[in-house]
């Protein structure tokens, strides 16, 4: 990968990563083939849809704002 | 404005709805194994904002899958350039915001900030998002 100084810095593979009250830990020695990620979601609904919706309810609150 | 990926140097952004497609195993999921697959294996240079991460983050969290959070980023972090939000990209996605509010649609600020990153680093966005089309500045392609 090529490095530049817009590329998020490497995490410390030994930290946690804190999301609110949510704490992930970030394993970068995975090994594992990203075709394993295909499907790891549920939901049946459209994603342009959710994305739409969640840009658009940003976008409302920033109007309103 | 649709093109091609081999006029523009094999660089894309893709945008969030693409990877979501994947990871919901939707119909597009097929189309977007292959483009994914061209960029674990270097073939095409993969781009996301760091705001993808956001919106990918935020929707895991929501429909209670993050548990595979770690492995998403992961597959992220090791195999797309994830650009940041500098002054330079949040200056010029205000710029196109602005030339894109109508009195009935605005830009979302996270369309504009794709918009941007595509036209500082020389990126198409790969979409399903027919919102991007009407952005002149930048190239717009399906998977």
């Amino acid at each position: 990968m090529k490095h530049m100084d817009t590329i998020i810095h490497e995490h410390d593979k030994n930290k946690w990563l804190v999301l609110g009250n949510l704490e992930i830990h970030i394993t970068s020695e995975l090994k594992k083939d990203f075709k394993t990620l295909r499907g790891v979601l549920k939901s049946k609904k459209s994603a342009v849809n959710i994305i739409r919706e969640m840009r658009d309810d940003d976008r409302i609150q920033e109007t309103r704002g | 404005m649709m093109t091609e990926f081999k006029k523009h140097a094999d660089k894309i952004i893709l945008d969030t709805c693409v990877l979501l497609e994947y990871f919901l195993n939707s119909k597009k999921a097929e189309e977007v194994e292959k483009l994914l697959d061209k960029i674990v294996s270097g073939n095409l240079e993969g781009y996301i904002s760091v705001s993808t991460i956001t919106e990918i983050t935020s929707f895991f969290i929501r429909e209670d899958s993050q548990s595979r959070l770690p492995e998403v980023i992961d597959f992220l972090k090791n195999n797309f350039l994830i650009l940041n939000t500098t002054p330079e990209i949040a200056f010029l996605a205000g710029t196109i915001k602005a030339k894109y509010q109508t009195r009935e649609k605005g830009l979302s600020h996270v369309d504009a900030i794709i918009c941007a990153s595509a036209i500082m680093f020389d990126c198409i966005v790969v979409t399903y998002d027919s919102e991007f089309d009407r952005v002149s500045e930048v190239k717009v392609k399906r998977p």
